[in-house]
């Protein structure tokens, strides 16, 4: 095989051959209709409906083999971190919109008050210890060293913004944020550092593209 | 560090993938190492000489 047919044989794979994406679309769709038979017909029909988008989820990952995952995303680590982070993802916007349904109806008191907040509280602990399994489970040391530095990244976009907005806060220019704004902020750095990372991969495969056909 | 891993593997008809799955890492490891964007650890530098039968020093060099 040329240079050319090596290339060609490597990027027929698609991000699309795994549950990722999927699973992406039917959250993406799914909750907002699930918000909306929450707010329209009750609690009982939203929570039937969460179950519902939760089976539909479960089914595309059963449909997808693993190994292509693997293939796709560069390990059978990463594949299994998204599948859970994903799970993770949905379990929290469950919890949260269940929080606020209780907040907003019939909130409890005393110490039961303190499991409302937990209820998107504990999924998202969840989600952080899907990401230290990862960085256990990783075998591929680049891949490692990727999600590191982008990991690093998202630290970076914590403090700066953290930094700004804590004195600026201070003298009252800016309102109070919540606490519970470091995860975000730190996972939008995450994301950023990752998507930077796999551009400077493919532009480094561009150029390999190139060298095969100058 | 300069390497020779685009030709090794040329000659050897491998694709990056193929490469891949003998050294048991991701294409993107591959991919990062030729390109010289990551220089790999001893031990999975160890383990491509093993993969090309050659020696550390005929395959990885200064700049």
């Amino acid at each position: 095989m040329t240079y050319s047919g090596i290339e060609k044989a490597e990027k027929q794979t698609s991000s699309w051959d795994t549950p990722g994406p999927w699973l992406g679309m039917v959250m993406g769709f799914g909750t907002p209709l699930c918000v909306f038979v929450l707010n329209a017909a009750g609690w009982i029909a939203g929570l039937a409906a969460f179950g519902v988008m939760g089976a539909i989820a479960f089914a595309v990952i059963r449909r997808f083999p693993s190994e292509n995952a693997a293939r796709i995303y560069g390990s059978a680590a990463l594949a299994r971190y998204n599948t859970r982070f994903l799970l993770a993802m949905m379990a929290y916007i469950a919890g949260l919109l269940a929080a606020m349904f209780l907040y907003n109806n019939d909130m409890p008191t005393g110490p039961h008050a303190y499991a409302v907040p937990l209820l998107p509280t504990l999924p998202l602990l969840a989600a952080i210890g899907v990401m230290g399994r990862y960085m256990v489970e990783e075998t591929d040391e680049y891949l490692r060293h990727r999600t590191s530095l982008s990991a690093l990244i998202g630290l970076g976009l914590v403090l700066v913004v953290g930094t700004v907005w804590g004195f600026l806060e201070t003298f009252a220019l800016v309102p109070n944020i919540w606490a519970w704004w470091v995860f975000p902020v730190w996972a939008i750095g995450l994301g950023i550092g990752q998507g930077l990372l796999a551009r400077f991969d493919r532009a480094a495969e561009k150029a390999n593209d190139e060298d095969a056909h100058p | 560090m300069k390497n020779q891993l685009k030709v090794l593997r040329a000659q050897r008809d491998w694709s990056q993938q193929d490469l891949a799955d003998r050294l048991g890492v991701s294409r993107q490891s591959v991919n990062a190492i030729e390109k010289g964007r990551y220089d790999p650890s001893l031990p999975l530098a160890f383990t491509i000489a093993e993969v090309f039968e050659l020696p550390i020093e005929a395959i990885f060099s200064r700049d």
